[in-house]
């Protein structure tokens, strides 16, 4: 039976990002870059996204640098995910506060919409 | 308390569309001038990024929420609008009316429409389906900065209206799914018989004839559009019969068309600060890398630049003051005239003076030589500079007992 | 967050102010003209209701308000008259230098002498600003000679103490402080000038200097301290001066506006013809711009911006082209009774050119705030070669 977003936890949805970007890697071709998410409210945690050479890499806590910090709820993280919020109306409006290089968040909001996660839950 | 002071959110919206204006509108700036058309591939790339022009979205719903949750329940619509706006302008006027979304057709579907006719016609425009846009229809060959001279005839008959008549130097008229189109169903009785209508493409008796040749913003699409015994449903009249019904007490179209100026003229307002701040930096840049730091050349450029950087703030600073009342909900229109009327002469003449200074050089491929011909529209459409004046003159005036 | 809502004290002394400009200033513009003076009762009401206590020091018993509170006050207080408000007294200019370095020991006794109620008033002489006129100050071991005639300055037929601006002999920057004018045997002050533009309430005079000696006892400041100092001060006086000019463009604005809605000629009034309405409209806009750009000053002056000192000057030189403009629109729209003295406008006409004329170049501002957008730094690299070659004469 098919679990709903809810029912993951936030360390799961991003195991499950970084097994679905290695998965299916084509949109991640020749993507490098390292992006942090800062999640908060219902569940909070920092992780960091590496991609490079078509490879993902998931990692809790701030290792290194990141090009590009996105901040947003637990509650706005799930429905980005599930394509119910969309990313550029999440910047405007302030849901998605982005610290860093613009290009590469808003690049990596063009990435996760290629993937359909319903078909990964 | 007085602060000019970008908050968070506000800065980063800047920061957003300034980088979307530098890295996505301005590459493509010129070519677009050039062939008189925004490419199709790079609409439907920034449609699937998701970008509109629509002036309404940081305003109602999400961004109210959004705003509700940030500052105590201070409406910031209208402010982030203009800081976007401005953004918009500096990268490419005429590509930024062409981004897809209900442009200036979506404030008087989002004033004046039912519920209904707000979810039918604001939801087509959607990331994951081709791009579409709206358009709004009030001008025509007869009737420009005299609104209350339109001659297209809306007649009632058994389920709606038959529409005839024509509109010039309609925005993406041609392009548009849907039209918000003035017509009155009595020429006798004046404003009072004005109607707002929403025409769909493809509705027999609707066509758009051609398409414009302009001095500037050569990339959008300048149309007119021809009604002959065009059907329109009941459904489509903006507002529903209940809207008119009560004429004395309700608003005519006329006004539906004049309140939403108070919102559009500062967005307008905004791009003409950002051409103008365009064409200043990109000649600050040159004149600082290439003119001798003293002597006749650099003082009167000392002049110059000082003189178009206090015109620019100007600018800004009226655009913001009028944005900030429609936040506050209190009554702007004389600052939107104000800041409309302003705007449009320093974007002109920062654009001239800055071709001064970058010489007969200047007029061959450089983006500032558009930007003098995008700049000059921004002194005549969405009312002229001389109706911004009647407007401020009348608000000066009525205290006074005298209307103007 | 972008906001233009004055907080509440702002608007309840910008209320008080406005009143005062309009029921006690506005109705002595005239005599004060004539009798090149302002009545001392209206001076005596102003220092109470602490309109001349603005920029001073809360040690020195002012009301230290930033700049942002000060230019709104002002502006509503110059709408009474612009001549009048100039010819306030108090410490004037010098209250910016004040406000910049109040514990000073130069300035003791003055702190004194305000503290204890009397209303002695302070000029400020800026020699650095060219002209006909030209004061020098030859340094020499560690002294200053004084000589020349300077540009008429605002109160100084009135003031008993002088702040002197310029720059030395051997190129530094040095403020000088005069205490006591009478004490100085060289220095005169050339009162009963035939001054007839504007302004004539504000007790303008030019100073004679003949051998003037000053010690190190007399030097406020110099050098780099000085240049800062003057940088800095100057800056608040032009926000200060343009907002006056905002409140005299407010003045003429709401005269005209009254006027013309009443004056009727082709059978109906006047403002329903175009070419004068729509001069109205650009009275409107330009003295919004100017107001806007005024505030927007002061908060970066306030807010210590980088580029605070160069927009200061592009926001004079705005107001003072838009001063001009306003008042000039004024007489013309109120025809020849725009002329005659039985309206104000053509006072107000008169004030503002007189305001222009001395407080500043309207083209040496624009020239020097286009410096700070091209080249970042003060007077620009051109200025600093012509220092150094006048400069490296030997002494």
């Amino acid at each position: 039976m098919t679990r709903t977003i809810e029912d993951y936890s936030l360390k799961e949805v991003m195991q499950k990002i970084e097994e679905v970007l290695n998965q299916d890697s084509k949109p991640i071709e020749g993507v490098n870059a390292i992006y942090q998410y800062d999640i908060s409210g219902e569940e909070e945690g920092t992780y960091q996204m590496h991609l490079a050479d078509g490879k993902a890499k998931v990692v809790e806590g701030e290792e290194v640098k990141a090009d590009c910090i996105l901040k947003l709820s637990m509650q706005d993280f799930r429905h980005m995910m599930l394509g119910k919020l969309n990313g550029t109306a999440a910047f405007m409006s302030g849901k998605l506060k982005i610290k860093g290089d613009i290009g590469k968040a808003i690049k990596m909001e063009g990435i996760l919409r290629q993937y359909n996660v319903k078909d990964y839950l | 308390m007085i602060s000019y002071e970008l908050s968070p959110h506000q800065s980063q919206v800047k920061a957003i569309v300034h980088w979307f204006a530098e890295n996505e509108i301005r590459p493509i700036a010129m070519i677009s001038d050039k062939q008189k058309r925004v490419p199709d591939e790079w609409l439907n790339k920034v449609n699937s990024m998701g970008i509109t022009l629509s002036t309404s979205s940081f305003g109602d719903d999400e961004g109210r929420n959004a705003a509700k949750k940030e500052a105590k329940g201070e409406r910031q619509g209208n402010r982030l609008g203009v800081i976007a706006s401005e953004e918009m302008g500096w990268g490419d006027p005429a590509i930024a009316l062409t981004l897809p979304g209900p442009g200036l057709g979506g404030p008087p579907v989002q004033h004046s429409g039912t519920p209904e006719q707000k979810k039918r016609f604001l939801s087509i425009f959607s990331r994951d389906e081709e791009p579409r846009w709206g358009a709004y229809a009030l001008t025509e060959p007869d009737a420009g900065s005299d609104v209350s001279g339109l001659q297209t005839t809306a007649v009632k008959t058994d389920g709606g209206y038959i529409l005839n008549g024509q509109k010039i130097f309609i925005t993406n008229g041609g392009r548009a799914s849907w039209v918000v189109v003035f017509a009155t169903v009595d020429r006798s009785i004046g404003r009072a018989g004005h109607r707002a209508f929403v025409v769909e493409k493809g509705t027999p008796g609707f066509s758009c004839s051609r398409l414009a040749d302009k001095m500037g913003l050569r990339a959008s699409e300048t149309a007119e559009l021809v009604f002959e015994d065009c059907f329109v449903p009941v459904e489509n009249l903006l507002g529903g019969e209940e809207y008119y019904e009560n004429l004395s007490s309700g608003p005519s179209g006329f006004r539906v068309a004049m309140k939403t100026f108070d919102s559009t003229r500062p967005i307008i307002a905004a791009m003409a600060t950002g051409i103008a701040r365009g064409a200043y930096e990109y000649t600050l840049d040159i004149i600082n890398k290439e003119f001798p730091k003293h002597g006749r050349s650099y003082q009167t450029a000392c002049a110059i630049l000082a003189k178009l950087n206090q015109n620019i703030t100007a600018s800004r600073l009226l655009t913001w003051e009028a944005a900030w009342k429609a936040d506050m909900g209190l009554p702007n229109a004389k600052e939107a005239a104000m800041c409309k009327a302003y705007s449009g002469k320093i974007a002109l003449e920062a654009t001239s003076k800055c071709l001064e200074l970058l010489g007969p050089a200047g007029m061959e491929d450089t983006i500032v030589e558009k930007m003098y011909r995008d700049a000059k529209i921004f002194d005549i459409f969405e009312g002229t500079n001389q109706i911004q004046q009647l407007i401020i003159a009348r608000h000066l005036y009525e205290p006074h007992g005298v209307r103007v | 967050m972008v906001s233009f809502k004055p907080t509440d004290e702002e608007a309840a002394f910008v209320k008080m102010a406005k009143d005062f400009a309009l029921h006690e200033i506005r109705p002595a513009a005239r005599e004060s003209e004539e009798n090149k003076k302002v009545d001392h009762a209206i001076i005596k009401k102003a220092n109470e209701l602490g309109f001349t206590l603005l920029e001073l020091p809360e040690s020195w018993g002012g009301l230290e308000l930033p700049l942002i509170s000060q230019v709104q006050i002002t502006e509503a207080l110059a709408m009474g008259d612009l001549g009048v408000v100039q010819g306030l007294g108090g410490a004037g200019d010098a209250a910016s230098f004040i406000r910049m370095d109040p514990d000073n020991s130069l300035l003791a006794d003055y702190k004194i002498s305000l503290a204890s109620g009397t209303e002695t008033a302070a000029a400020f002489l800026n020699c650095e600003e060219d002209g006909k006129h030209k004061v020098t100050i030859e340094a020499s071991g560690g002294e200053y000679l004084l000589n020349g005639r300077s540009a008429p300055v605002k109160m100084a037929e009135k003031a008993e103490c002088l702040l002197i601006s310029g720059v030395d002999s051997a190129g530094e920057d040095v403020l000088l402080w005069i205490g006591h004018i009478q004490q100085h045997s060289g220095l005169r002050k050339k009162t009963g000038g035939d001054y007839r533009l504007g302004l004539l309430s504000s007790h303008f005079a030019s100073y004679e200097f003949e051998n003037v000696k000053l010690n190190q006892a007399s030097v406020f400041a110099m050098g780099e301290a000085a240049r800062s100092l003057k940088d800095n001060a100057i800056s608040r006086i032009i926000v200060l001066e343009a907002a006056k000019e905002v409140g005299l463009m407010n003045a003429a604005l709401s005269y005209t506006a009254e006027y013309t809605s009443q004056r009727k000629a082709f059978g109906q009034e006047i403002a329903k013809f175009q070419g004068v309405s729509f001069n109205v409209a650009q009275m409107a806009i330009a003295a919004s711009a100017a107001r806007n750009l005024v505030w927007h000053a002061a908060m970066k002056i306030d807010q210590q911006e980088a580029d605070a000192i160069g927009f200061s000057m592009g926001t004079l030189n705005n107001a003072h082209e838009a001063v001009r403009f306003v008042t000039d629109s004024a007489v013309q729209l109120l025809g020849g009774h725009g002329y005659v003295q039985e309206h104000p406008v053509e006072k107000w006409m008169r004030d503002a050119q007189a305001q222009v004329n001395v407080f500043m170049s309207e083209s040496e501002l624009l020239a020097r705030s286009g410096d700070y957008l091209l080249s970042g730094t003060k007077g620009g690299i051109q200025d600093d070669i012509l220092r150094t070659v006048t400069a490296s004469k030997p002494s």
